[in-house]
């Protein structure tokens, strides 16, 4: 029974991430862009005046949204837990790579199944590398690559609110707009859902998906473990079925290789970012949209991905290292094996030897 | 000198002779094909413009491609007597020797803003009180070269379809002597010593970017349809083979390709003025085969 | 858990911070403060002041076009990039110049430039957008760009072509950029 409770919670939490993801597009996020984990924390580093790519500064309410209702749901449900410790410095580092990854594909894993799901084909590339990445992780973990326990001990009583903290001040930043802030006039960064329903959305999703601990990359990993018995296998599918079917109804269904929006045609690179960001993703324990969650739930350790993913969307804007439609750009290509180097050196002193 | 010496000096003499054998018949191993260039301006341009490119095909097919720039007036002759097999064209002379000597068309050059395709333009100096066309009757006028698609077929040709003819209707016409005629066209109406001339929109276009004309200047009274310009083209009996790595190496010529001249490193395409080749159709040189009937130039000249 | 003297102290002195930020927040809302936001303003006076100098500067390209001296434009925008090589707003203008002469691959290959160096003329509600004149260019281009390259595969050229159609296509359809 409780088992089934369990797989209905992941199966409404993915039906919910695919419609929303759909539907806020439809109110007013980029094309085929409702969610992208990667592109809003791009999107944010920029409102905060870290990057000067003035069609790309928008403090995107979703983020708040994300943290804020996990840390509900923690409260709510008494799980709120500060732990941390585990290599938190190779995480903050992580977190900078995963940016970088999902720029290079244009697009978190969350986006990647959405792009998918509305017939970009080009998207197949990185849905390859993403499953790649992840069996190249569980590998990793299978021949004792671990980062370590995390620890409520290494991590004092209370540091968990931190993240919350921070992502309340940016709550309070949407809606006082102090005069720092930066939001584009132009470009994909003005083109935002109404705050009121991006917040919503954000704040369910983020509770629903503390609640089931569903994660797009963690569905993958337990697919590829545990077969058709994956919990989160539910999740999966209803994510797929409902955007689909969000697309279809919405009229966004336009499949193609070819003038898709917010893509390009380097399928080498979009394998490979997304195979970064699964690699990464099972080593740190979840891809970009649940580290946020986890750091809303007193994960320190998350909180310092979700640092070193503001980094990442910083610098990849300020060192040109994104990719667009026009292509990948070299910095990028430098930018994804530079990931590569530091999970395989990490992958090497991380290793577990007895 | 003992006996060890001797015959590691007669070894290494023996190895210093076979490399300079080989590597001599490596180069006379390799088949001369010649290339006509037809001297757009004067025979140093030509020659500077297309040696690389010339290198650039030799370098990328394994056979020695020879330059041989000829004389507009030249070109059909020395084809005919078989100097060369391949040919680097205007479009006017590619359809005559197309019409005469089936020459099979191989790439067209793109160069300026209208790519493989290019028109002529009848222009008068700004404040000569010539606005119109029609004003340019009983004016002096300058044609460029008579094998010119684009500095006289085409001008020809829209004067007589506006109702003007040029050998009535025109104060006098002459056609400028000696190299860069196109250029002569230009200054001579700027300097005043014609009234209206033949520009090549081409040449409009980079006089302006080197600074040596200013739009301002000039009215342009009327321009001509744009029609395909200069083209490679190879003699009917030419190698199919051949033909065809010629047609791919001219297509997937690119800005960053490079051929060793004299010892310089040039880029080819930068070297040549061009910005590249496509394959066009004969079909698509149409348009120059009507010019040319209805101006009664060869190869459809009626006497 | 009991707190000493030092933790007493530490309570006053977050409780003093807490109370200072409350203050400055508040004094800092829009509607209680008379201090000018400089920052959007200078941002936007930057744009306008752009966009009037852009226009100063091709006026004469614009004037032909307007009075369907095309020739006349393409040679102006040629003598302007002399000075302004590089400048988007030259490759949007010579983009629609050749489209209004129906060279349709010289028009795609201007646009792609000019929109890769400013996305501004591509976005619906800029001040600047083309978008409507390249949706109609690539009605007729992408179709004939793709027939060709069907009809000659592994063509460098038509793919080129192709690719900067499906390019203009992909930055219409929209997406983070």
């Amino acid at each position: 029974m409780r088992h089934d409770r369990h797989v209905l919670l992941v199966a409404c939490s993915g039906a919910l991430l695919g419609f929303l993801g759909v539907m806020l597009a439809v109110w007013g996020n980029p094309e085929n862009s409702g969610i992208c984990v990667s592109c809003f924390i791009e999107n944010s580093a920029g409102a905060l005046g870290l990057h000067n790519n003035a069609r790309l500064q928008y403090l995107r309410p979703e983020l708040a949204g994300f943290v804020l209702g996990a840390f509900g749901s923690t409260l709510l449900n008494r799980e709120f837990r500060s732990r941390g410790g585990s290599a938190p410095l190779f995480r903050f580092a992580a977190g900078f790579f995963l940016i970088v990854g999902c720029a290079l594909f244009i697009g978190c894993p969350i986006k990647l199944f959405l792009r998918f799901t509305a017939g970009d084909l080009t998207a197949l590339a990185g849905v390859i590398g993403l499953l790649v990445g992840v069996w190249g992780g569980l590998k990793g973990l299978a021949h004792g690559v671990e980062l370590g326990r995390l620890s409520p001990a290494a991590a004092p009583a209370g540091s968990g609110l931190l993240s919350p903290l921070f992502f309340l001040l940016m709550l309070l930043f949407v809606f006082v707009s102090p005069a720092f802030l930066i939001a584009s006039e132009r470009g994909s960064s003005a083109q935002h859902a109404p705050l009121f329903l991006s917040l919503g959305a954000g704040l369910l999703l983020g509770f629903v998906a503390q609640r089931s601990r569903f994660c797009i990359t963690g569905t993958v990993r337990d697919v590829l473990l545990m077969g058709r018995r994956a919990p989160l296998l539910w999740g999966g599918g209803a994510f797929l079925v409902s955007a689909v079917v969000a697309n279809v109804a919405t009229g966004r269904f336009n499949p193609g290789f070819a003038g898709q929006p917010g893509s390009h045609q380097e399928y080498l690179w979009s394998f490979l970012g997304m195979a970064l960001v699964g690699w990464l993703s099972v080593l740190i324990g979840g891809c970009p949209f649940r580290q946020l969650v986890k750091s809303g739930e007193g994960d320190t350790d998350a909180a310092l991905v979700v640092a070193g993913m503001f980094l990442g969307g910083a610098l990849v804007q300020g060192w040109n290292l994104a990719a667009t439609s026009a292509g990948v750009p070299t910095g990028g290509k430098i930018a994804v094996i530079s990931g590569f180097a530091l999970l395989f050196g990490g992958s090497l002193l991380f290793r577990n030897r007895e | 000198m003992n006996l060890s010496v001797r015959r590691f000096l007669f070894q290494l003499i023996v190895l210093i002779a076979s490399l300079a054998v080989l590597s001599s018949c490596k180069d006379q191993g390799r088949k001369v094909v010649k290339i006509g260039y037809m001297n757009c301006n004067n025979e140093q341009e030509t020659k500077q413009r297309f040696v690389p490119l010339t290198r650039y095909l030799s370098d990328r097919i394994g056979v020695e491609f020879v330059m041989v720039p000829v004389d507009t007036h030249d070109f059909e002759k020395r084809f005919n007597q078989g100097e060369f097999a391949f040919t680097h064209t205007n479009s006017f002379i590619y359809i005559i020797l197309k019409e005469r000597k089936n020459l099979k068309l191989i790439a067209s050059e793109k160069r300026g803003n209208f790519g493989s395709r290019s028109g002529g333009a009848i222009i008068a100096r700004k404040g000569s009180g010539i606005e119109t066309l029609a004003q340019i009757r009983g004016k002096k006028f300058a044609f460029g070269p008579m094998l010119a698609p684009t500095g006289y077929l085409a001008e020809y040709d829209l004067m007589l379809r506006s109702g003007i003819d040029p050998e009535k209707d025109l104060g006098a016409y002459t056609i400028p002597s000696g190299s860069f005629k196109h250029e002569k066209l230009v200054y001579g109406v700027l300097f005043g010593q014609y009234d209206v001339s033949a520009a090549t929109l081409l040449d409009l276009e980079t006089m302006t970017r080197e600074g040596k004309i200013t739009p301002d200047d000039f009215t342009i009274l009327a321009q001509t349809p744009l029609i395909p310009y200069c083209t490679f083209g190879a003699a009917a009996n030419a190698d199919p083979a051949l033909v065809a790595k010629v047609r791919k190496a001219l297509l997937e010529l690119g800005p960053a390709d490079t051929a060793e001249v004299d010892g310089e490193r040039l880029k080819v395409l930068k070297a040549a003025w061009i910005d590249g080749y496509e394959e066009l159709t004969d079909k698509d040189y149409e348009p120059v085969r009507e010019m040319a009937k209805r101006v009664n130039m060869p190869p459809y000249q009626k006497f | 858990m009991k707190f000493d003297r030092f933790d007493k102290i530490l309570f006053i002195l977050l409780a003093f911070a807490v109370a200072g930020l409350a203050v400055y927040a508040i004094r800092s809302l829009p509607g209680k403060t008379t201090a000018v936001d400089t920052r959007s303003m200078e941002r936007e006076l930057a744009a306008q002041a752009r966009i009037a100098l852009i226009d100063k500067l091709f006026a004469p390209v614009t004037a032909a076009m307007q009075a369907g001296q095309y020739q006349e434009a393409l040679l102006k925008l040629e003598e302007i990039n002399v000075r302004y090589p590089g400048e988007a707003h030259g490759f949007i203008l010579k983009g629609e110049i050749l489209s209004r002469l129906e060279s349709l691959d010289g028009a795609v290959t201007a646009f792609v430039r000019g929109v890769k160096l400013n996305g501004d003329y591509i976005d619906k509600r800029s001040q600047v957008s083309r978008r409507d004149i390249i949706e109609k260019l690539l009605e007729i281009s992408l179709p004939r760009a793709a027939a060709s390259y069907r009809n000659a595969p592994g063509n460098p050229v038509l793919k080129a072509a192709l690719a900067n159609n499906n390019y203009l296509k992909s930055r219409l359809a929209g997406g983070c950029e």
